[in-house]
């Protein structure tokens, strides 16, 4: 016997609260990636990797050591905490900081969902996905 | 509407509003004119770097061809990343990590979007995503993290090496879906072991080309791990989605239908990608500025492209999912042949001809496949 209409299928809380939640942080990562290319070509003087240098060394095939030259090296995967308002900072942030972490965080809250469900195993696997994504993003 | 504890009804036509994809829309617009307007009126640079306007110029059709590439990877239960590093690597000067990293984080974000959408609507299953995305994750870690090693320590020898295996494989499973026709949209499953049931995967979903509810069993869930970890392990060191794997995976080993396949295979990028993406983060290969452009016009598509996922026919998906297949494995064993010296590196004329050819044979097919009833759809009524 089923609860639900034919056309309507039930979907688990856990799943809608993860599908909302990654969802609105990877449109927030869009919108960053939008505005922070625009940001950098509007104050060129302002990004850590000036995009005029970083376009020229990529596109003539220079590697990732070539292209951070300018820069005095690579400054570390979260280098947006010590940039200031740049537009590489800003599309870094969110690239890496909300993009990257963006499962991490509808994760943490589908695991609320499989606890009160009871779903232990779930919930632990769940928790142990987000614990690995966050010590990957460990400097 | 709430039934009970946990579970509310599907509401299948409202899980993207529509003015959040018109103001992405319209702010891309605005923003890469306004950048065009920007490098057009700024004054010449000095001798060596790129102009604004060139600048704006590549953006621009990073952008289209990022829209592009995701809309039709997503749609062949893939994500953009399994189209992007081929191409790349092929036109392209740009160093392999860069292009590895980008198409990772492309793979990433067209997971991420996508399947924010398909969790919502209920055609991907978290479940089986969480179970997929445990192997898919931690082989993708590796993978990557090998990849960045190889970058450092080895030549193309070991590249070649596993470029000409993965190709292969596609053989292979290409091949056993053009065997398999009736059996691959909806396969049959006979038996559920007591692993599967333990891990309560089943999850029923609305199938609106046939508009009524499927709900089919999934069987073999422990074969299924050690396969998706060999695919993650692949997928992270070449930065590639590998949607052409994942839905395979599923749809062999596990029973589950083509469509749905589809739909866990970018929830499960969008998850097991983020931990597949930090190795090259780490490493600087995410450029921001040059990922940016790819990625907004990679999330557009994704999100054009998770609304016609639910509405296209399976066979359509199966015929786009193939043509992505015949050409990736073109891709890999071209390159893999040229490595070891034992052909001359394809032209870009042959790529595009192989591509053209390919797409053309499996286009008649999709527009074939869409116009045929369903068989299925007659069984069921």
């Amino acid at each position: 016997m089923t609860d639900y209409s034919p056309s309507s299928p039930p979907i688990p809380a856990e799943q809608r609260v993860y599908g909302r939640v990654i969802y609105g942080l990877a449109y927030l990562s869009c919108l960053l990636c939008l505005l922070g290319p625009a940001l950098a070509v509007s104050f060129p003087e302002r990004n850590v990797l000036p995009p005029t240098h970083m376009f020229e060394t990529v596109l003539s095939g220079g590697s990732v050591a070539d292209v951070w030259a300018k820069s005095g090296g690579f400054p570390g995967a979260h280098f947006y905490r010590t940039a200031g308002f740049s537009g590489d900072a800003l599309t870094q942030f969110g690239l890496a900081f909300i993009g990257g972490t963006a499962s991490a965080w509808g994760l943490l809250a589908a695991s609320f969902y499989f606890v009160r469900r009871r779903a232990w195993g779930y919930a632990l696997l769940a928790l142990g996905i987000v614990g690995l994504v966050w010590l990957s993003a460990l400097p | 509407m709430r039934l009970f504890h946990g579970y509310t009804v599907a509401m299948p036509h409202r899980w993207n509003r529509p003015g959040e994809l018109n103001v992405l829309v319209i702010l891309a617009l605005v923003t890469y004119a306004g950048m065009g307007l920007l490098g057009w009126a700024q004054a010449s640079p000095p001798e060596g770097t790129a102009d604004g306007l060139m600048i704006w110029a590549w953006s621009t059709a990073f952008f289209l061809l990022g829209f592009l590439i995701t809309m039709t990877a997503v749609l062949g239960g893939a994500a953009g990343g399994v189209l992007f590093t081929p191409f790349m690597l092929a036109f392209t000067p740009v160093d392999s990590l860069i292009i590895r990293a980008t198409g990772m984080i492309l793979a990433l974000f067209a997971g991420l979007i996508s399947s924010g959408s398909l969790m919502r609507a209920g055609l991907a299953n978290l479940r089986l995503t969480l179970y997929g995305a445990a192997g898919y994750g931690l082989g993708a870690l590796a993978g990557a993290r090998g990849a960045v090693w190889v970058h450092r320590h080895m030549g193309a020898t070991g590249e070649g090496m596993v470029r000409l295996s993965l190709g292969l494989i596609l053989v292979y499973l290409i091949g056993r879906m053009l065997l398999q026709r009736g059996k691959a949209e909806w396969p049959e499953v006979s038996h559920v072991d007591r692993f599967t049931r333990f891990l309560a995967l089943r999850q029923p979903y609305f199938e609106p080309s046939l508009g009524r509810l499927m709900d089919r069993p999934v069987t073999r869930a422990g074969a299924f791990f050690p396969a998706i970890l060999v695919v993650g392990l692949i997928s992270g060191f070449f930065g590639m989605g590998a949607g052409w794997a994942i839905v395979s995976a599923q749809n062999f080993i596990m029973g589950v239908p083509l469509k749905v396949a589809a739909a866990n295979s970018v929830s499960i990028f969008g998850m097991g990608g983020s931990l597949a993406v930090w190795p090259y983060v780490h490493e600087g290969a995410v450029l921001p500025l040059f990922v940016a452009p790819w990625l907004s016009g990679a999330i557009l598509g994704g999100l054009v492209a998770a609304r016609l996922l639910v509405r296209v026919r399976a066979a359509v998906v199966r015929y786009l999912l193939l043509a992505l297949m015949v050409f990736s494995a073109y891709g890999l064993l071209t390159r893999a042949a040229a490595m070891f010296g034992w052909l001359p590196e394809p032209s870009g004329f042959l790529t595009i001809l192989v591509l053209t050819a390919t797409f053309a044979v499996f286009f008649r097919l999709m527009i074939r496949a869409h116009r045929t009833r369903d068989p299925t759809a007659e069984n069921r009524s």
